[in-house]
């Protein structure tokens, strides 16, 4: 995926030295004065060359048969190209053709996939189309918190949408894990953005997402902490500060107020094998920034915990842990806490608990580290024993 | 926001051509219907008007058509600027929607076009409509 999109840029961008804006000004142009021939060709030509605003031009043309034959399935494959490299007004007008039956077969369930991906980048009438099939339950599961939140996001763009909204029915509440349904990697402002879409029924009140992701070098190898977002709605357009790598994904369903979780699957965020069998999750190693055997017993488990696709952060603190002890939140993370504290010097299943006191992600395991004063020279030793 | 009603002769043009544009997929056209003398949009047809913004692609010059007409009950003159008022107002929900203002076209039909053919001064609920196609 990544090497795909790379590829399409360089040669986009060696079309637009080639041809000069001057090209996209004359089909547009050619379009206004109704040249629509003209403006065709114009677009065919930049379409091949890989830009994907030539493709959504294109996309309209053989929609209405303007300049080319009326063609909605040539239609909704340029529509097609043009969304899955970003472009919000492709990826809904994809979502419309599905969710009517034009151009192919209607797919209400595909259509909500892609409402919901030009509703991640705030395209309006995506976000009330998106609004509308939830509160229905119309190619999603019905929730009338996401249908709500969606709603809301177009109450002053689209009256009609505080209309829909004061007639949603209430609520039907179940536990349930969120699925992810889409995640796709597009050009956004000069960088790189995850485009994630999951779907959900509604949870107890108050609960929320939270969406996790991870940096993956080539091996799969975590290189980082566990980056966390939260949100209400269902989709959402992440800008990726480290797009030569890999991601793993999930949306976790957070029940704040009796300190539960329901998780998603881990997903590939690129279509190829850097994910590998990464793990996913996150566990955090504090210790006194002058304890220097904690330092090291927390660098190397960390190299251990990366190479199997889990996050970790290291935190260093001025004011350490009296003892050592393995942490967590969620009592959905107390079995994996357990694995960890048998690999953690001096540590066993007994020196595991969960608590409120410190606010871990779901999936996330606290390591405390204590080893104390004159620690640094036992390691020293240990390590001249090891030879 | 006012929607400018447009000429007829402008508008039957447009009309025949958007019948030999439409394809045989999808819907090629939706109903609102109204109460006698009014044109006032009933609860009952939100679905029909949020079904009408879920079938319009953005783009230009993708354009929606909007006509009104009226059944047979009174003055022709009054049931024209009915189907005219009726036509406006479903515009109108249709910009409540997210529509652009630009791409709708809107035509009052009076009892020039009626779905149900009838006598004069016959209340047919099918006559009292504004009806949306698209090309």
């Amino acid at each position: 995926m990544i090497r795909t999109g790379a590829k399409i840029g360089a040669s986009w961008l060696a079309a637009l030295c080639a041809m000069g804006p001057a090209a996209a000004q004359d089909a547009s142009r050619a379009f206004d004065q109704g040249n629509y021939s003209e403006a065709a060709q114009i677009w065919l030509d930049e379409a091949d060359a890989g830009s994907a605003e030539a493709a959504l031009r294109l996309g309209y043309l053989f929609d209405l048969g303007l300049g080319v034959p009326a063609d909605r399935a040539e239609a909704f494959r340029y529509y097609l190209r043009a969304a899955e490299a970003g472009l919000a007004d492709a990826a809904f007008n994809l979502g419309v053709m599905l969710d009517s039956g034009i151009g192919m077969p209607r797919d209400v369930t595909a259509a909500a996939v892609w409402y919901a991906r030009a509703a991640a980048r705030d395209h309006v009438r995506a976000q009330y189309n998106l609004g509308i099939l939830y509160a229905e339950g119309n190619g999603v599961p019905q929730n009338s918190d996401l249908a709500r939140y969606w709603l809301d996001r177009v109450a002053v763009a689209l009256p009609a949408a505080t209309d829909r909204r004061g007639s949603l029915p209430p609520a039907d509440r179940e536990w349930s894990a969120p699925m992810p349904v889409a995640a796709a990697r597009v050009e956004r402002q000069g960088g790189v953005a995850a485009e994630l879409v999951w779907t959900s029924a509604a949870g107890p009140a108050g609960s929320r997402f939270e969406i996790q992701y991870l940096s993956l070098d080539g091996n799969g190898h975590a290189t980082g902490p566990m980056t966390v977002v939260e949100t209400e709605g269902s989709a959402l357009s992440l800008p990726l500060d480290d797009p030569e790598r890999g991601h793993l994904w999930r949306v976790v369903r957070t029940d704040p107020a009796n300190a539960r979780y329901a998780a998603g699957p881990w997903r590939a965020l690129e279509r190829d094998a850097r994910a590998g069998t990464a793990v996913g999750g996150q566990v955090r190693f504090e210790f006194d920034s002058a304890d220097d055997r904690a330092r090291r017993v927390a660098q190397e488990l960390a190299e251990t915990l990366g190479a199997a696709g889990i996050g970790v952060a290291i935190s260093p603190l001025a004011q350490g842990p009296e003892r050592s002890i393995v942490l967590c939140s969620f009592a959905e993370d107390l079995p994996r806490a357990a694995e960890l504290a048998a690999f953690v010097p001096g540590l066993g299943a007994s020196n595991v608990r969960q608590t409120s006191e410190i606010s871990a992600h779901p999936g996330e395991i606290v390591v405390r580290l204590a080893f104390g004063a004159g620690s640094a020279a036992d390691m020293d030793v240990e390590r001249a024993d090891g030879g | 926001m006012r929607i400018p009603a447009i000429a007829l002769s402008l508008l039957l043009s447009v009309h025949t051509a958007a019948a030999s544009a439409q394809e045989a997929e999808g819907p090629s056209e939706l109903k609102i219907f109204f109460d006698l003398g009014s044109a006032e949009v009933r609860g009952d047809q939100r679905d029909a008007l949020d079904a009408a913004a879920r079938l319009f692609r953005d783009g230009n010059p993708i354009v929606m058509i909007v006509s009104g007409s009226a059944d047979t009950v009174g003055e022709e003159r009054n049931n024209l600027r009915l189907s005219v008022q009726r036509a406006e107002i479903v515009a109108l929900a249709l910009v409540d929607r997210g529509i652009p203002a630009a791409r709708l076209q809107v035509l009052g039909l009076g009892n020039s076009e009626l779905a149900v053919e009838t006598d004069d001064e016959v209340a047919q609920q099918e006559n009292r409509n504004a009806t949306i196609t698209w090309r």
